[in-house]
């Protein structure tokens, strides 16, 4: 209860923050919508050249890269503007403020700052993906929707582990703010089929897991799901999640403040 | 110090800079790898089993994306990057007190930070040609290799005059990063990052061919691959010169403007 209330306060200074910046807000509002028309270009594109790629036709893409936004604007709006400053916070000492509160450390990194903006374009996505599933022939069942919605959720945790695993590395490496970047190239790979990989697509189901942050679940939604790919999932999220975490206190231990 | 041995110098550093942060350049390399690697595996599942697709060969296609990987160092610039904080924490100060333009400072600063991982690229694509044997279209003509070495001088040129203007939008505005991301997509679409202009709408070439962007990265690697007539090339060298010109004229003028109003974080 105590975490939880602490959450909602951080939402509101967020919140306070932000509506100073009111312009801001709309900047980013209208540069999310220029984002998703790119995305969509880019597909697009693709599909002027063939009617399917790999078995996938423009619709299923487009649910792919929907269900893959979804999951990245949450990301964006909820953790991403804690995390990605870890880096410059370890580099410069400032992390030490989060070893003296009482508060987990890596709990405060994770829920400490929230971008509104991005939640209207996740709501943008939402509506999205309602479009392109009425204008489609695909029938989506009352279970075949709720496991596609717990599968986003994985697909989540799959991101934040990954994001989580690449800003550890700064407390090996001095100075590598340019890790968020990395972190966008790796996850942008997850909103194409992963089936075109081809022997590489091993390595999307495994060790780096990013078949799982839209690929998946909309196999599910299409109605191509498979029972081992829905344990497969859970396996990985699990894995994900307790890697980058233990990654972190790993590193964590090596911390020494900037200048101590 | 004479202007050379100046340059030399913010060469020479900006080498040591790298050599010490080698896992900094190592993430920048890797993302540029992953980023330019999978636009033609997407685009060769769209060949199927098709060998060309609007007159690109599969060997052209990869051939293309080895050239966007290294025209990604080679002529394209991320000053804006650099300069967007420096201003934004003040620390641009101490810059405007040096006896060094900060217009000449980064242009030579980013050029030394290129060499690194040129020369690394260097080796991979050798040896992924000539051990792993993958496919690579080598031009035929004389002329090719000079005016392919000329248009990545010009597209560096313009490349680092816009994102210089670009950079300036820091001077006026508080959160310049919208603006940069902006421009980033304007700009990936129009230099042909996602895959050769051809197999984008016909309305999107034409357009395409009056803006800057195609001339940092798409025409170079259109000479290289022998893919344009001598009539295209000579049109396609007077409107990036003609860019190039206006670039620098607008950077001239956005950069005298934008120091006027600088005061500084904490004056």
């Amino acid at each position: 209860m105590r975490i939880l209330t602490l959450w909602l306060h951080y939402i509101r200074t967020s919140l306070i923050r932000h509506m100073e910046f009111r312009a801001q807000f709309f900047v980013n509002v209208a540069l999310g919508f220029v984002w998703l028309g790119f995305m969509f270009f880019t597909a697009h594109l693709f599909f002027l050249h063939t009617n399917e790629i790999h078995g996938w036709t423009e619709i299923e893409v487009d649910i792919l890269i929907t269900s893959w936004a979804i999951v990245g604007s949450c990301v964006q709006a909820f953790f991403w503007a804690g995390l990605s400053e870890m880096t410059a916070q370890i580099t410069n000492g400032r992390f030490d403020f989060y070893f003296v509160r009482p508060v987990h450390a890596l709990w405060q990194i994770i829920f400490s700052r929230f971008q509104p903006a991005q939640v209207v374009e996740m709501c943008a996505y939402g509506i999205l993906l309602v479009l392109f599933l009425a204008h489609s022939a695909i029938d989506v069942t009352f279970i075949g929707l709720t496991i596609y919605i717990a599968l986003l959720f994985c697909a989540l945790l799959i991101r934040l582990s990954i994001l989580l695993m690449l800003e550890t590395l700064s407390f090996w490496f001095v100075n590598i703010e340019n890790v968020k970047y990395l972190y966008y190239s790796i996850v942008d790979v997850g909103r194409y089929p992963t089936v075109i990989f081809r022997s590489a697509e091993v390595l999307f189901l495994t060790v780096i897991p990013i078949a799982y942050l839209g690929n998946v679940q909309t196999l599910f939604l299409v109605g191509e799901e498979s029972w081992q790919l829905l344990i497969a999932t859970l396996l990985v999220t699990v894995i994900s999640v307790s890697v980058a975490t233990g990654f972190f206190h790993w590193g964590a231990r090596r911390y020494s403040s900037a200048s101590s | 110090m004479s202007s050379r041995s100046l340059n030399w110098s913010l060469l020479k550093t900006s080498v040591k800079i790298d050599m010490h942060y080698r896992f900094r350049v190592l993430i920048w390399m890797a993302m540029s790898a992953i980023w330019v690697m999978v636009y033609p595996v997407v685009w060769l599942a769209v060949y199927g089993d098709r060998t060309e697709l609007s007159g690109f060969s599969r060997s052209d296609l990869l051939t293309y994306f080895i050239g966007i990987l290294v025209m990604e160092y080679l002529a394209q610039s991320y000053v804006d990057e650099d300069m967007h904080e420096e201003i934004r924490e003040g620390k641009i100060s101490a810059l405007l007190l040096k006896p060094v333009h900060f217009v000449r400072y980064f242009f030579f600063v980013h050029i030394g930070y290129k060499l690194l991982p040129l020369g690394v690229y260097a080796v991979l694509i050798t040896l992924g040609v000539s051990v792993l044997d993958i496919p690579f279209s080598l031009p035929t003509q004389w002329y090719t290799l000079p005016v392919f070495a000329c248009t990545v001088v010009i597209g560096h040129l313009i490349a680092y005059n816009l994102k210089m203007i670009l950079a300036c939008a820091a001077f006026w505005i508080e959160e310049a990063e919208p603006l940069r991301v902006l421009y980033w997509i304007v700009c990936n679409l129009f230099m042909g990052w996602m895959g050769p202009l051809v197999f984008f709408p016909l309305w999107f070439q034409q357009l395409s061919t009056h803006l800057p962007w195609q001339y940092t990265a798409y025409f170079p690697i259109m000479i290289f691959l022998e893919n344009v007539t001598v009539g295209a090339m000579t049109y396609g060298i007077a409107v990036s010169v003609v860019w190039l010109g206006i670039a620098v004229a607008v950077r001239h003028v956005v950069v005298r403007y934008s120091i006027r109003r600088y005061n500084a974080v904490g004056s």
